[in-house]
């Protein structure tokens, strides 16, 4: 794995053209014609897939974002991201079946809560660089896991079951898979937009500024630490509100959505499909959550061949798909 | 790797399947735990108790071809309950089978609540017959109520007086010591004390040796699996005078630990294959295709399967309300010849059979493990549909 500090890619990655190349909204014409792609797939799919697949797909989607914000764009590479993911899938899940609050109501306590968390986590992370940083994460995810596993709220083994889809602002009656997916269809294409936004926002430099060199930002008047934490906050955030959606979707938050399986579910993604790229959060979804879909008959041979393809990129394309990709290009994806 | 080719058989067929309009199939959905600590329970031995039953049909019903699919739960209630909708969904699934752990049964449970599926489980958490009760879900196990008070009456009956419990520390766990305790306490029996172990545990001398100095006649096991297992050999090991009394002992589990470390053990069961000619029979049948003799979870998944197959026969659809209305209206047909009724909370009614486990001089080698030592009549120890929280009993 990439060493957070140093990032090997970002020496071979293409020169900086975003200067010359127009841009709408963070959207150069290379990035825009990849989302037109994205979204017409987006459109067409559910012709051929089953939909409850595809939304599993973009609600992990959106969580690989978030985890590339981190990773990809700020240099700060966390293990421990089950945490944020289980905590927004639990407080919707408590939301919507317990406290009988509206689909959009729930999604927006879970991302809140796990926001919140991640303003705590984040606070004392990092204070800390590289593996020390990842090493804090992974423990405070833990105590989340056992904590789960503990209070009665969670529902143990059990899970938050039962979590009813609800009317999406009272009039959408998100029961039917049609009208959820076109629902989530819809958020993911904006979070992908929005999370260009962020990246190539002058915000998002900073960051960027921050993960090739601390020092020199440190040195050129950026409060380090304070960008550091936004990012992070962001990103558990973003993470809360992608676990609330899958709850939402599949109508249960169980310890799964906080073991650290999801931590590394996470990495992996990101590292098949590119880190610190716009797309590679994107294609790494489908292929990973497709190798699991598709492979799921033959049982723990499964655990294998992930582990292979794990091998096989970080020896072989190191740079992930788009990563590759955008080399091949020579521009940012 | 055999078995994983026929499984892969068995989806490619159901894929090929679900892709043409399949309304008239009869489609089974298997979903079990095929690997972890309960699947050389259940797993694929349950799953060649579906397919003796389907053989018994000739692979179809009113010359309509019967389809299994297989999925594996993982044990993880999101898995169970996104596999179960994707069947629902795609496959035009018309019956789940086995489901056997608590907590996917429950996620299930709320997902087919307003469906054309009927489910039934190798589940036993009583709350499946209680406020989780279904119009078209029923219970092949015994429920825990049931389940302790089967184990521990006929031992208070025959003098064990003060009981401590070892418990897994999960919802399975805590449950079973509760409707046992209440049992004990209830046949002016006592609890003298109980103890946890973690589902990671791999060492159970702390508790043991706790067990042995409470004193207590018994010591109850509200856990099972390799847990089960390493307790009775350490058992043995630190020469433990209590006797065991496990709730949920499969031959396979004798057949891991030894009967060294499990003799003279006091049980109940709900079908051992030594038991009579018909059991007999049928265990060579099971035998032939599976390489070892069936046991309980193995036996009642080929019992349902049969019943729930006669239904669809006899109601001449898969419609599940009507198919589930004919199940509980007839009687299954156990396998040793007795017969079970399915009542509307989904609790079976069924005799069980109290047993001790052989000493090794007494048995004649391996499977040979059990000696049935009397009836347990199923009114005895089914819980009362007067105090079910079902609403389908009360309503």
């Amino acid at each position: 794995m990439t060493s957070p500090a140093t990032k090997p890619q970002d020496r071979e990655a293409p020169r900086m053209t975003e200067r010359t190349t127009p841009q709408f909204l963070g959207f150069t014409p290379a990035r825009a014609a990849f989302f037109l792609v994205f979204a017409a797939v987006v459109a067409l799919s559910p012709l051929v897939l089953y939909p409850i697949f595809l939304m599993k797909i973009y609600c992990f989607i959106i969580f690989a974002c978030a985890y590339n914000l981190l990773l990809g764009y700020t240099g700060l590479m966390s293990f421990g991201h089950a945490a944020f993911f289980g905590a927004g899938a639990y407080l919707c899940g408590h939301a919507a079946a317990r406290w009988g609050l509206s689909p959009e109501l729930a999604v927006l306590s879970g991302t809140v809560f796990a926001g919140l968390l991640g303003l705590v986590f984040g606070w004392i992370a990092i204070r800390r660089q590289g593996l020390s940083f990842a090493m804090i994460t992974l423990a405070l995810a833990q105590m989340m896991y056992f904590i789960a596993l503990k209070v009665p709220f969670t529902g143990g083994e059990d899970g938050i079951q039962g979590v009813p889809r609800g009317h999406l602002f009272g009039i959408i009656d998100l029961s039917s898979n049609t009208a959820l997916y076109w629902t989530l269809a819809v958020i993911v294409l904006a979070v992908v937009a929005l999370y260009n936004r962020i990246v190539h926002s002058p915000f998002g430099q900073v960051l960027r500024a921050i993960r090739n060199n601390p020092e020199r930002a440190r040195s050129l008047g950026v409060n380090v630490d304070r960008f550091k934490l936004v990012s992070f906050v962001i990103s558990a955030a973003m993470s809360g509100f992608a676990a609330s959606l899958k709850t939402v979707v599949f109508g249960i938050a169980s310890l799964t959505d906080i073991s650290v399986n999801v931590s590394t579910e996470v990495v992996l993604i990101n590292l098949v499909g590119g880190i610190g790229t716009i797309f590679g959060p994107v294609a790494g979804s489908y292929i990973i959550l497709s190798l699991e879909h598709f492979l799921s008959p033959y049982g723990p041979w499964l655990l294998l061949i992930q582990g292979l393809v794990f091998i096989m990129f970080v020896l072989v394309f190191r740079q992930g798909v788009v990563g590759g990709l955008q080399k091949k290009l020579k521009s940012h994806l | 790797m055999k078995t994983y080719w026929t499984r892969a058989a068995v989806l490619a067929v159901a894929l090929g399947a679900g892709s043409a309009p399949a309304w008239a199939e009869v489609t089974i959905g298997y979903l079990a735990a095929m690997t972890g600590s309960t699947a050389d329970m259940t797993g694929e031995a349950g799953l060649h108790g579906v397919k003796l039953a389907i053989e018994d049909f000739g692979g179809q019903v009113n010359g309509e071809p019967i389809t299994v699919l297989v999925g594996d739960h993982l044990g993880k209630p999101d898995v169970g309950l996104s596999i179960a909708r994707e069947w629902i969904d795609q496959k035009d699934v018309n019956i789940l089978m086995n489901v056997d752990n608590s907590a996917v049964a429950l996620a299930v449970s709320d997902l087919i609540r307003d469906k054309d599926v009927a489910m039934a489980m190798g589940s036993s958490t009583s709350k499946l017959i209680g406020e989780s009760c279904g119009p078209n879900q029923m219970m092949m196990l015994l429920d825990n109520t049931a389940l302790a008070r089967a184990v521990v009456l006929p031992q208070i009956a025959a003098g064990s007086d003060k009981w401590f419990f070892i418990t897994v520390d999960y919802a399975l766990g805590h449950d079973l010591q509760a409707q046992a305790t209440k049992a004990i306490t209830e046949a002016g029996a006592m609890v003298v004390g109980s103890t946890v172990h973690s589902p990671q545990a791999t060492d159970f001398s702390a508790q043991l040796l706790e067990a042995q100095a409470s004193g207590a006649t018994n010591i109850a096991l509200a856990t099972f699996g390799a847990w089960q297992n390493t307790i009775t050999k350490q058992a043995q090991e630190f020469g433990i005078e209590a006797r065991l009394s496990p709730f949920y002992l499969a031959d396979t589990d004798i057949k891991s630990a030894g009967l060294d470390a499990l003799q003279n053990v006091s049980g109940a069961i709900q079908f051992y294959w030594d038991q009579n000619d018909a059991t007999r029979a049928f265990a060579e049948r099971f035998r032939a295709g599976f390489g070892r003799p069936p046991v309980f979870t193995n036996a009642y998944m080929y019992e349902f399967t049969r019943h729930y197959l006669k239904g669809v026969e006899a109601v001449g659809s898969t419609d599940a309300a009507k198919v589930t209305e004919w199940m509980r209206q007839n009687p299954i047909e156990m396998i040793n010849g007795s017969e079970a009724t399915i009542r509307a909370d989904g609790y079976t009614l069924r005799d069980v059979y109290s047993y001790r486990t052989k000493t090794p001089a007494e048995s004649k080698g391996d499977w040979d493990y059990l000696e049935i030592t009397g009836t347990i009549a199923a009114d005895d120890i089914a819980p009362p549909l007067a105090e079910s929280t079902c609403p389908l009993v009360k309503g």
